[in-house]
This record gives structure tokens, C-alpha cells and sequence, in this order.
């Protein structure tokens, strides 16, 4: 579904992916481990759109996207959970899940083909159907996190940390994606709340969702992925199955940055 | 059967994906952690992030027997010596033994390219599985348990030794597949016909053998005496062990298990990738070792690298059958020949005994050969001494129609010749000087 090559990208003078190759098949979950600085953040980053690629290039269900501008590459289907949830904080739950469906139903307005078409094919009738669509999605995002049913109302900034992460999430379902990027989503969260959005994670997975997860916490990120790629320095340092890279002692040296000098310290 | 159909099958482009992932990620590794590979790549000027595509394997240097040696022990591992859980290393015979390790991960890889080995020849839990390789720093050994193991077969761990008790092991406990160097297969069998031993009261279906070249000729040989399918199979434990590559039932080449390894094929002298079907030295890279990875190893094998698609369903690349090592390679005067084209001859002589030697002389300047060869043994069912004339004259005049050699071919008493046992045979005595 992504196939990526020598993907370079940086901020100003500064590069800080030096080629980077990966793949992520559909179905898979697939973590991204590594250290604070590796680049994990700035690959999503890149992917999505956001960080302009300097070289290589990323193909996403067969496009090239590597110059696509954000929303074009969201519209297809490659959705970013950012870093730090970056939510409306005055805005409401609903209105935050909502806005995650913008690229739709301003789809759904433009477009002739929605599934309710409206006999005289007015604008009206596109727009009413895009909407349905929409109101149907934000009820299933409400029963996957039925925290959020219970704070429609409230506004975005006065959640908990595990909510607004459940509710990042949401937002990003509701442009209802086939590849979810999710940037660090157990960051500043407490264990148990971890657990749950990992469950969470899986049963996106079950319900036909791809992800491509990037993560410090590598334990519990592989404990749920297929496979995984180890970053270090803007670099892949290794590839393999979730198991194989459990069991691998870089994997732990990379985000705890141990060094050792000698080969039989 | 395919043990592993995701890899085994996997379409082109993703293999090719797959492939470079993984090549990145070890040069990554490598430049890193193992001083040589830092050295030898700046030395050309080359960093990790340079190599884009497959293609550009090309432009790294290579890695040689001559690198290994110097950086005996340890100086190659790309991990610390507490993440290895296993040495093994080359018997040295050559000189400075290989040391080479293992990671956990590295050891399941390794079960894991074996067991395809064996499922490619329909060896399943429901097989017991002689491995007569010696067991010890030797990588045939372990090598061949652990993806017998991972089959689920019964393994018998019988290692080398007595002929005999291989052989009494073989009927008793009712062994259906054997693992050893296709020389040993044939001084078990010859055991077996001393010991009067009949078909029908082994239970043989399959052999795997490998860890050094053997003809067509030998393999009709070991099936018949043996009643087996006999099956090659290609590794070095500088580069794994063995499950490097593997036949599949059609017999049309080993495939390679390239999630595993980069296979190419170059010219010996110069150091050029030669094109798809050209014969030439193998060089693999490994993409997924962890404790000892190896960039461009001049393996010193001679051998062919084909893509056309294989009838079994299997997508991985097929190398040819080994013709030889270069060093084992036989230059009289003019001509180039291999001990395995001579064994090709003198196997299928059935009124000579496959067990053959290779002597070389220089008199008045003038390069000699002469083959020592034994007559056939009926008891060891060698095969009838049917045939008129003399095996001799015939393995002469094959030489020289068909290699182009002009030898003399000697008669030697039964048995006098060496046989396998212990570590590699030494088939050639070279007594030019040279």
C-alpha cells in the first residue's frame, strides 16, 4: 500500500532523513521505534505532506505522493494523527470530529456521484448525502470511543490526555482512511490509558484500517505490530518482524542510547 | 512443499523492496559498528546512504577469505560479543580459521532458510532425519538440526564417526532422511554393502547433501546405491551456514532464499557483474544477519544465477549446481578442469569404484595428471563388471574427448584410496611446486 525510497527531507539547512527506504503492506501494522531526534516525527511529517521531500519518493496505493500538498494526500487516504494531538481546543468534541470530515464533504459538494443523489441533482441533494455519510461516521467513531459520545459537548481543551488522544484518533477516522499514520500516540500517557488506545489500534486493524505507527515506546508498539523498521540518526537500522525486533538488544540501546566501546565488553 | 510461501513466492517488485530495506539497513549497520567495512567503504569514498538501488551493490567493495582471516576472532562482528549466543567458525584447514556469530534472531533465521531446505525435499514432522555432519564448530552440523527441528522432524543427531554404527543407526531407528557430504553418503553406502545390508530393510527416501561440489554422475550413483532422492543444497558458514540455497523437486537449480541474502555472479579476475546465465564467482551479501553480516563475500565458488521462473512456484533466483571451488582448480598446461568433471567420468564408470584421486607432476617441464582409480566392489554394489574392455582405457579416452585432457589413468588396490571422513577430502595431490 506504501512503498517509500531514499526519502530525504530536513527543515532550512538542517537534513534529517538521509534515505530512508519502507514499506507498509495493507492490513499491516507497522512501528517505527526509535530515539528522540531520529526522525520518526519528521518521517510521518514527510509523508503526509507537511515537510516537502528533498529526494526519493513515496508511492501510496500505487500514486507517486511525494510532491502532493497535505490535503491531497489525506483525500486519498493517508491520514496523520499528529504529534502532541494538535486539537481545536475551543472547539467541541463534535465539532472537532466533524472538521475531520471537511475533506469529504467538501468532496461530497463538489462532486455529482454521492450516494443519495437527489432526483433534480441540485447541490442540495449532494450536500445532504455527504452529510448523512458524515453524521453515520461520527456515530461509529462515538461507539468505538464511547467517551467522546458523553463529551460531544464539551470543549476539546478541557479533556483528559487519554481522551484527547482517543479523539484525535476519531478525527482522523472520520476522513475515514485506508493508511493511519499516528505520531507518537502514547506520548504523556498514563500505562493503562496506553493499553487502551493500543486495543483500540488493533481493532482499527481488524475493521480493514492500515498503520503505520511511530513510537518510543517500543515494547508496547511492537507487542501489537506485525512489523517494524528501527531508526536512528535520520536512518533504518534495521527491518524485521515485531518479534525479531523485540528480541534485538538495539532496539532497546537505540532509545536508551547506551553506547559500548569494546566488542567483547 | 514451499515452507514459506511469502517469501518464497514473493512477486519481483516486492522482493526487489524488500531486498534494498534490508541492504540499507546493513550497511547502515555495518558502517556503524564494524570498523573494516567503515574503512573499506571510505576508502572508496562511499557512505551507506549512496547505495539507492540494487544496482548500486556494484560500486561497494568486496569482502575476501584473506579480510576474514585477519580479523580473526571477533574483529567482523557487527554486535557485542554479549548479544552473540553462538560461534562456529571454518575448520582452517587453509589457514587462519573463520570465527563467525550468532544473534537469537540470527539463529532463528538461520533454523527458518534450513527448514525450506528441507520441505523443499517433502521432509516433514513425519520423518526422521539422520544429520551425519560433525556437530561441533563446523556449521553443517547444527546447521542442518536446527531446521530439521523446525520441521518438527524426528532428529537424530549422529554427527561423524564409525561407518558402521551410521549405518546400524540408519535401519534401527528407521531413518528416512540423511544429511551429510554427498562423499560420506557414498562411504555409508558402501559400509552398508559391506554389512549386507538390502534395500528393503532401510526406510531412505530422501538425502540432503552439500558442503562440497558433486556431480550428476555422483547423485545417480548415491540415489541408486541408496534407493533415495538425493538432493544439493548450498551454504558457507561465512555467510550463514547452510540454507544459503536450495533444489526444489524439479532438480533445475538451487534456489536462493534472497529475503535473506543478495546473490551475484562475478568474473574472478576482474571484479565485473557479469549478466544473468554467465558463469562466474558467487558473491553473497547477507540483508538480515545481525552478529556477522557480510557485504560482496567472494565465496570462490564458480557458478550461474538464473531468473527464469522455476515449474515448483517458487519466485526466488536459482543458482546453478557448483562446478567447483576455484581453488580446487585443476590447470594443466593449457586446460582449466575441475575434480568434479573428473568425478562426473569416473562415476559413471560402473566397473570402477566412484573413490578416485587426482595426481599432478611436473617432468622436464611438462605438467602431468594422473588418476589413481579403483576397480569396482560387487559387494558394495558398485555395480556389475559387465561391461568389455577396460574402465580404465575408457576413462582415458573420455578425458580426452570430453575435457580435453590428456591423463594416465592408474588401477590402485580396493580400498586404498581415501575416503571421507572427518572435515573436506582431498582429492587432488599436487606435486608440481608450484
Amino acid at each position: 500500500m506504501l512503498s517509500v525510497r531514499n526519502l530525504r527531507a530536513g527543515y532550512g539547512s538542517v537534513e534529517v532523513l538521509h534515505g530512508v527506504s519502507l514499506h507498509v503492506d495493507s492490513g499491516e501494522i507497522v512501528t517505527i521505534v526509535g530515539a528522540n531526534g531520529a526522525g520518526k516525527s519528521t518521517l510521518l511529517g514527510t509523508l503526509a505532506g507537511l515537510v516537502p521531500a528533498r529526494a526519493g519518493a513515496a508511492h501510496f496505493s500505487g500514486a507517486e505522493i511525494t510532491s502532493l500538498p497535505a490535503e491531497t494526500v489525506a483525500s486519498r487516504g493517508c491520514v496523520l494523527v499528529p504529534e502532541g494531538r494538535q486539537l481545536f481546543a475551543d472547539l467541541t468534541v463534535a465539532e472537532n470530529l466533524l472538521l475531520g470530515g471537511y475533506l469529504r464533504a467538501r468532496r461530497g459538494l463538489l462532486r455529482r456521484g454521492s450516494r443519495r443523489e437527489a432526483q433534480d441533482g441540485t447541490r442540495h441533494g449532494t450536500r445532504r448525502g455527504a452529510r448523512r455519510d458524515l453524521e453515520q461516521d461520527m456515530r461509529k467513531v462515538c461507539g468505538l470511543f464511547p467517551i467522546l459520545a458523553r463529551r460531544k459537548t464539551q470543549a476539546a481543551g478541557t479533556l483528559s490526555g487519554g481522551e484527547q488522544q482517543m479523539l484525535a484518533l476519531g478525527r482522523a477516522l472520520m476522513a475515514r482512511p485506508a493508511l493511519l499514520m499516528l505520531d507518537e500516540p502514547s506520548i504523556g500517557l498514563a500505562p493503562l490509558v496506553v493499553q487502551e488506545i493500543f486495543e483500540v489500534i488493533l481493532r482499527l486493524r481488524q475493521e480493514g484500517t492500515t498503520i503505520l505507527l511511530v513510537e518510543q515506546n517500543a515494547r508496547a508498539a511492537l507487542s501489537i505490530s506485525d512489523r517494524g523498521y528501527v531508526m536512528e540518526t535520520g536512518r533504518i537500522m534495521l527491518e524485521g518482524n515485531a518479534r525479531e525486533l523485540s528480541a534485538n538488544n538495539d532496539v532497546r540501546r537505540s532509545y536508551l542510547g547506551r553506547e559500548y566501546r569494546r566488542i567483547d565488553e | 512443499m514451499i515452507w514459506n510461501r511469502k517469501y518464497e513466492a514473493m512477486e519481483r517488485s516486492r522482493m526487489d523492496q524488500l531486498q534494498l530495506e534490508r541492504l540499507q539497513a546493513t550497511l547502515n549497520r555495518v558502517e556503524r559498528n564494524v570498523a573494516f567495512y567503515r574503512q573499506s567503504l571510505g576508502a572508496e569514498g562511499i557512505r551507506a546512504e549512496d547505495i539507492r538501488q540494487l544496482s548500486d551493490l556494484a560500486r561497494l567493495p568486496f569482502t575476501t577469505k584473506d579480510d576474514l582471516r585477519k580479523s580473526y576472532p571477533y574483529d567482523m562482528f557487527a554486535v557485542p560479543l554479549r548479544d552473540i549466543v553462538r560461534i562456529q567458525s571454518t575448520s582452517g584447514t587453509t589457514g587462519t580459521p573463520v570465527v563467525v556469530g550468532y544473534t537469537p534472531n540470527d539463529l532463528r533465521t538461520w533454523a527458518e532458510c534450513v527448514a525450506r531446505v528441507l520441505a523443499a525435499g517433502g521432509t516433514t514432522e513425519h520423518d526422521v532425519m539422520q544429520v551425519a555432519f560433525p556437530y561441533g564448530l563446523f556449521s553443517g552440523g547444527f546447521g542442518l538440526h536446527a531446521g530439521a527441528e523446525r520441521v518438527g522432524a524426528s532428529v537424530i543427531p549422529a554427527s561423524t564417526g564409525s561407518l558402521e554404527k551410521q549405518v546400524l543407526i540408519m535401519k534401527d531407528f528407521k531413518t528416512t532422511a540423511l544429511a551429510c557430504t554427498p562423499s560420506y553418503a557414498l562411504a555409508i553406502a558402501s559400509a552398508a554393502g559391506e554389512m549386507g545390508m538390502q534395500r528393503g530393510q532401510l526406510a531412505l527416501k530422501t538425502g540432503y547433501f552439500g558442503a562440497e561440489p558433486w556431480s550428476e554422475g555422483l547423485r545417480s550413483r548415491l540415489e541408486e546405491a541408496l534407493g533415495i532422492t538425493a538432493l544439493d543444497n548450498y551454504g558457507l558458514t561465512e555467510v550463514l551456514g547452510p540454507g544459503v540455497s536450495f533444489e526444489c523437486e524439479k532438480k533445475n537449480g538451487l534456489h536462493v532464499n534472497e529475503d535473506c541474502f543478495i546473490v551475484e555472479v562475478v568474473d574472478p579476475r576482474s571484479g565485473d557483474v557479469l549478466s544473468e546465465g554467465a558463469e562466474g564467482e558467487i558473491v553473497l551479501t547477507t540483508i538480515t544477519k545481525e552478529g556477522f553480516p557480510m557485504v560482496r563475500y567472494r565465496t570462490g565458488d564458480l557458478g550461474s544465477v538464473s531468473r527464469e521462473p522455476c515449474p515448483c512456484g517458487r519466485a526466488l533466483a536459482r543458482m546453478s549446481r557448483i562446478r567447483g571451488r576455484l581453488d580446487d582448480m585443476i590447470i594443466l598446461g593449457a586446460t582449466k578442469v575441475f575434480p568434479s568433471q573428473i568425478e562426473q567420468i569416473v562415476v559413471a564408470e560402473t566397473g570402477l569404484s566412484p573413490h578416485f584421486q587426482v595426481l599432478l607432476d611436473r617432468a622436464d617441464g611438462i605438467d602431468a595428471m594422473t588418476i589413481l582409480v579403483e576397480p569396482a566392489d560387487v559387494r558394495n554394489g558398485d555395480g556389475p563388471k559387465a561391461e568389455h574392455g577396460d574402465p580404465a582405457q575408457r576413462v582415458i579416452r573420455k578425458l580426452e574427448a570430453v575435457l580435453g585432457v590428456a591423463a594416465r589413468v592408474e588401477t590402485v588396490r580396493q580400498g586404498s584410496l581415501q575416503r571421507a571422513g572427518e572435515g573436506k577430502l582431498n582429492r587432488v595431490v599436487d606435486k608440481r611446486g608450484i
